[in-house]
């Protein structure tokens, strides 16, 4: 598959202060790409970057196969973004404002106005004025304008902030039919793990300016480690026990709970190894490896997750 | 840059801040048009006025003192409210040259100087014409160094007005261009404009290379060429527009948007 985009090298300081230390991303068509890191891993940045929005001291940024400092336009022609929360020209109506930013292309009849504003649902309120509109309404009129041109890939950023739950679902539900229906490459900067998962079938995880890993969310998943909760009151025995084992290790022990991380496929073999050592284990809970717990396990923790 | 400049005019005709400066001037026009025909029956010295005289009148004795304020308070918004509203960044992500956006800036903000003295000429007919008539009398006849008739003669006399102002436009989007807050653009640009008028009159001889000079450019009409020294007065006029445009410019290349 071709990309869509592909970021070399990419570096930016302020000041002495390096935000990114030469990121490279290559999103594929047909992609819905997760961007994760923690808070001030140099996400937005990034994605300022690619957009042309800041200056990048290093690196290259293709869009569609267009070298974004040579062909800006031809580079931007055909990407879509909505960055951080949409902003809009409040005192005008919804149309006005995607007919405003449909002008700045070549060929985006009113028609396709119509069109962006019915596929995000839109198009009742589309005379009323955006200081009107809810956030989660603003959202969906912000990705309507990301569409409008017809866009190969669309960039959004936290395209869920500040949505409460009911939005955040329209909003979700609206990228994942857009990318099937529309055949539209994402790639959105999330801070909610659990929607990426969801969403996303590739992901990029960066941290301090850096990608940590990059790669398709199954593969990432079946590549990490199997995780068992272990309920018992011989706490003290189990603990020996694993510790004797090369295949196992204690991720977290708190009184009667461990939870205990295993090669893959061997966690099927804890509970023989318990019985064969006369331990009763009163629960054993396989848990389910999400991408969170790869997230925190990268980035080394989640209370940093932004 | 057509495009960016449609849009541009578009978004500068809607705002709230023009709206309400054209009602402003209308309601000047009225007013003042009110005061002057009751004095008109003043004795022993009744005011003579009629709508062919009353907008040349108006912007000498009234506008002239506002015009820099009103185009202060119009502009110092362009660049640093949409970069503080996060709405300058719809336009660099789309396929536009920042160099087009900052020309489409600065043909707005001319625009908007030629329609408000536009405004101030035809509202002012329009009031002088309720209150007096067209009239059989140019109260500025006797002055006027070449005649092309009151009409012609006084849109002459306004649309040199207009290029003074445009320079200084450019200074205020400098201005705009490097500052986040229009509240500090305002009172930068203030105080660009009192400081130039102040250097005018502790140094008569600088005024030539002072573009507040150049605001009433249109009283060349009035008082003949020895009103302005065209032969400095042009390249003075050229090399503001080209250095304020070069420096907007090449500002506006280098601007990180983050908001």
């Amino acid at each position: 598959m071709s990309e869509v985009l592909k970021v070399n090298g990419l570096e930016k300081s302020y000041g002495r202060t390096k935000i990114l230390k030469g990121i490279d991303l290559s999103i594929k068509k047909g992609d819905v790409y997760g961007f994760l890191g923690p808070n001030g891993a140099g996400k937005t940045t990034t994605i300022r970057s690619i957009l042309g929005l800041i200056k990048k001291d290093k690196g290259q940024v293709f869009l569609n196969g267009f070298d974004a400092d040579k062909y800006f336009k031809k580079a931007i022609n055909k990407v879509g973004s909505v960055v951080e929360t949409p902003r809009f020209y409040e005192h005008l109506s919804g149309y006005k404002n995607l007919k405003l930013m449909a002008n700045l292309y070549d060929n985006v009849p009113k028609k396709r106005i119509y069109e962006v504003l019915e596929l995000t649902g839109m198009f009742n309120r589309m005379n009323d004025k955006v200081s009107k509109y809810s956030l989660g309404m603003k959202q969906r009129l912000g990705i309507a304008r990301a569409l409008l041109n017809n866009p190969e890939l669309i960039l959004l950023d936290e395209p869920t902030n500040g949505l409460d739950p009911s939005g955040m679902k329209e909003v979700r539900e609206l990228i994942i039919n857009l990318a099937k229906n529309e055949n539209i490459t994402f790639m959105i900067s999330s801070h909610l793990l659990h929607e990426v998962e969801i969403m996303c079938n590739r992901v990029g995880i960066i941290k301090n300016g850096e990608k940590i890993v990059e790669g398709e969310v199954e593969d990432l998943m079946n590549e990490s480690k199997d995780v068992v909760e272990i309920h018992t009151k011989q706490a003290n025995k189990v603990l020996e026990l694993i510790n004797k084992h090369e295949h196992y290790s204690i991720k977290e022990h708190k009184d009667n709970i461990i939870i205990l991380e295993s090669e893959k496929e061997l966690s099927k073999n804890i509970n023989n190894l318990l019985v064969e050592n006369n331990i009763i284990a009163d629960y054993i809970i396989p848990k389910k490896n999400d991408l969170e717990n790869i997230f925190i396990n990268l980035t080394g923790g989640g209370d940093q997750i932004a | 840059m057509l495009k960016v400049t449609k849009n541009e005019l578009y978004k500068f005709f809607t705002s709230k801040k023009l709206i309400i400066l054209s009602l402003i001037i209308i309601a000047i026009n009225i007013f003042a048009a009110y005061v002057v025909n009751d004095r008109m029956n003043i004795e022993p010295n009744p005011m003579m006025m009629n709508a062919q005289s009353f907008p040349m009148m108006m912007y000498i004795q009234v506008f002239s003192g506002f015009f820099p304020v009103f185009f202060i308070f119009l502009f110092a918004g362009l660049i640093s409210d949409e970069v503080r509203d996060g709405t300058l960044k719809l336009t660099l992500v789309r396929p536009i040259k920042r160099f087009e956006l900052i020309n489409a800036k600065i043909i707005t903000s001319i625009v908007g100087i030629l329609f408000l003295n536009l405004l101030v000429m035809f509202s002012a007919y329009l009031a002088g014409i309720f209150f007096w008539g067209w009239g059989d009398f140019f109260a500025f006849e006797s002055r006027l160094l070449v005649d092309y008739g009151p009409f012609m003669s006084t849109l002459i006399y306004f649309l040199l007005n207009t290029i003074g102002y445009s320079i200084f436009a450019l200074i205020i989007i400098f201005f705009s261009n490097i500052l986040r807050n229009s509240g500090f653009v305002f009172g930068g640009a203030m105080g660009i404009w009192v400081g130039m008028m102040l250097v005018m009159q502790l140094k008569p001889t600088l005024k030539e290379f002072i573009p507040v000079y150049y605001f009433d450019l249109g009283n060349f009409i009035l008082q003949g060429p020895n009103t302005f020294d065209f032969v400095k007065g042009i390249p003075v006029l050229i090399a503001y527009f080209l250095g304020f445009y070069i420096i907007n410019s090449v500002i506006l290349q280098r601007k990180e948007i983050t908001t």
